[in-house]
């Protein structure tokens, strides 16, 4: 498992994606940091709050497109067979391919965190850094959490198909699942029940999302619930993981292809 | 040697960083003093939609003034751990900026002039700022010449520039805008539409204050005849004037403009977008201005 996930993230380190985005992201830090607002000075809100923006838009992308290509490629290049040949069982692959994912794009959302920390620093700003190590720490389980789902999708679709549909499963999970209680007030009967379950079934990523207590320097959240959302997380990522493991037991490949 | 691969790579670098520099390049030419007919590059770059943006970035400033906080209605859902622990990340404790902290909502409101020129509301909003909590006025009637180079008919504006010209007790520049903002109306011919009449009632009323704090007694009855006629029921207007005319000695009229403008203020820190919402969830917490007989506007 643990050489799985080495290789992933060597792989990660020789594609050039992550220097890319934090190529992206550091242009878009030098455009926010050369704005001039009313010629007014010592204001960093607006930095730190659209550079974790920035972070967290990143960090799904990547989670996404590095989990989506994982299985998919194997298959298409037929290295799943010698791979499966081995001594390694489908659960060590599932796992250790989510292990490299999620150490890589945890590693390369430190350095956009760095990043941004460096340019508030360089501004004349302060850090909560109590805050912005829980925001981390909940980001990071959040990008572990989107990476198992992803990597259940591919066990059953190629890497296209995965990448569209987990991007609609996390805008929704994001955006639309904290409405649940809003629209449910709003409707009845088995539509409201319907929305009561997925409530509770779908993950609730807006959970993991500590950005506006960051930028606005609130209250942290405290130890007990801030174990507990964690704890949630790392049952979601078990669960997706699972799942992916008693969906690919069932797979069976050829030398020409999936079957 | 530069091979086809790395020359390729580099050239990609280059079209990647264009923009970049080109948009750094924009923003040092552009100082609150540019040329204010010019199309900003936000409002170029988004069409009609910007009027969305700019929208939405206004609401942005607000959630900022509020320091992040959400105003959710309660549902019957409230108690389950999900929205416990959402309420918990996303607070929704009404509290809202204050002191130098202020200034931390002022990127928002220049996105959201950037985007929209035309954005009456955030050139009033910011200008407000600028001036009531910062005591930046160079800076807010900057921001307001701007906008009425860009939005000359709106009346707003001038009234807005004329109540800081009042902070700051120039009371010439102050009588000045006002008056402008009258002349506009009147062109505008809008007596029917509700809103131009509440502005032009108020701008009648600072306009008569300064008149008869500066001697013109006449002018000043005539403004105060002018706004009774807009509004019969103004019973504090109308014993203004009947002092007026008996030659009765009233709380002067300088001291009035100060106290009315500096109550606007204090309303106006308190004010959010969505105050009926807050109303609705907390039980009112804003004050709710009620129009009564001494009610200028």
């Amino acid at each position: 498992m643990w050489t799985l996930a080495r290789l992933v993230m060597l792989e990660m380190v020789r594609r050039k994606d992550v220097y890319v985005l934090l190529i992206l992201m550091g242009a878009g830090m030098g455009v926010l940091v050369s704005l001039n607002i009313f010629g007014l000075t010592g204001m960093v809100g607006y930095i730190q709050d659209l550079g974790l923006l920035f972070a967290w838009i990143i960090g799904w992308v990547l989670a996404i497109a590095v989990n989506a290509r994982q299985l998919p490629d194997e298959e298409r290049r037929g290295t799943i067979i010698p791979l499966l040949a081995r001594p390694v069982t489908r659960l060590d692959v599932i796992a250790g391919k989510w292990l490299g994912c999620w150490l890589s794009v945890v590693a390369a959302n430190a350095c956009f965190y760095l990043l941004v920390i460096a340019v508030i620093l360089a501004r004349g700003g302060a850090v909560q850094a109590g805050l912005l190590v829980q925001g981390f720490v909940l980001h990071g389980v959040s990008l572990g959490v989107i990476g198992a789902m992803v990597l259940l999708l591919t066990t059953r679709m190629n890497a296209d198909a995965s990448t569209a549909l987990g991007w609609v499963l996390v805008l929704t999970c994001y955006f639309v699942v904290p409405a649940f209680p809003s629209l449910m007030s709003l409707d009845s009967g088995w539509r409201a029940d319907a929305m009561l379950a997925l409530y509770h079934l779908l993950p609730h990523l807006d959970l993991f999302d500590a950005r506006v207590l960051v930028a606005h320097a609130l209250e942290p959240i405290g130890a007990g619930l801030f174990a507990g959302i964690v704890g949630y997380g790392l049952l979601l990522v078990v669960v997706f993981l699972g799942l992916a493991v008693l969906s690919y037991q069932g797979r069976r490949f050829a030398r020409t292809g999936r079957l | 040697m530069i091979t086809a691969p790395g020359l390729r790579n580099c050239l990609a670098l280059v079209l990647c960083l264009l923009p970049f520099i080109g948009s750094c390049w924009v923003s040092y030419l552009r100082g609150v003093g540019g040329q204010a007919t010019a199309p900003s590059g936000i409002g170029a770059l988004l069409g009609r939609t910007r009027m969305m943006v700019s929208g939405e970035l206004f609401l942005r400033a607000d959630a900022y003034f509020h320091r992040g906080q959400r105003g959710d209605k309660p549902t019957p859902w409230d108690d389950t751990w999900f929205k416990r622990a959402s309420d918990v990340v996303h607070p929704s404790e009404h509290l809202h900026l204050s002191g130098d902290r202020i200034q931390e909502m002022m990127p928002w409101l220049w996105l959201s002039l950037r985007a929209d020129p035309h954005n009456v509301d955030a050139h009033v909003t910011v200008a407000f700022w600028l001036s009531r909590a910062m005591g930046r006025h160079d800076l807010a009637h900057e921001v307001l010449r701007v906008a009425t180079i860009n939005n000359p008919t709106n009346a707003v504006l001038y009234a807005e520039r004329g109540r800081i010209f009042v902070r700051q007790g120039r009371w010439t520049e102050s009588r000045a805008m006002f008056d402008h903002g009258i002349a506009v109306l009147e062109a505008a011919r809008s007596e029917r539409d509700d809103e131009a009449r509440f502005d032009m009632a108020e701008l009648l009323f600072y306009r008569s204050l300064l008149d008869e704090e500066g001697g013109r007694l006449d002018v000043a009855r005539a403004g105060y005849e002018a706004l009774l006629d807009l509004f019969p029921d103004r019973q504090g207007v109308r014993n203004r004037l009947l002092a007026l005319e008996n030659g009765a000695q009233g709380p002067s009229a300088g001291t009035e403009l100060t106290d009315q403008i500096g109550l606007q203020d204090r309303n106006r820190e308190t004010q959010c977008s969505h105050t009926e919402e807050h109303d609705e969830v907390e039980g009112g917490l804003h004050e709710t201005h009620v129009h009564d007989e001494h009610c200028t506007h």
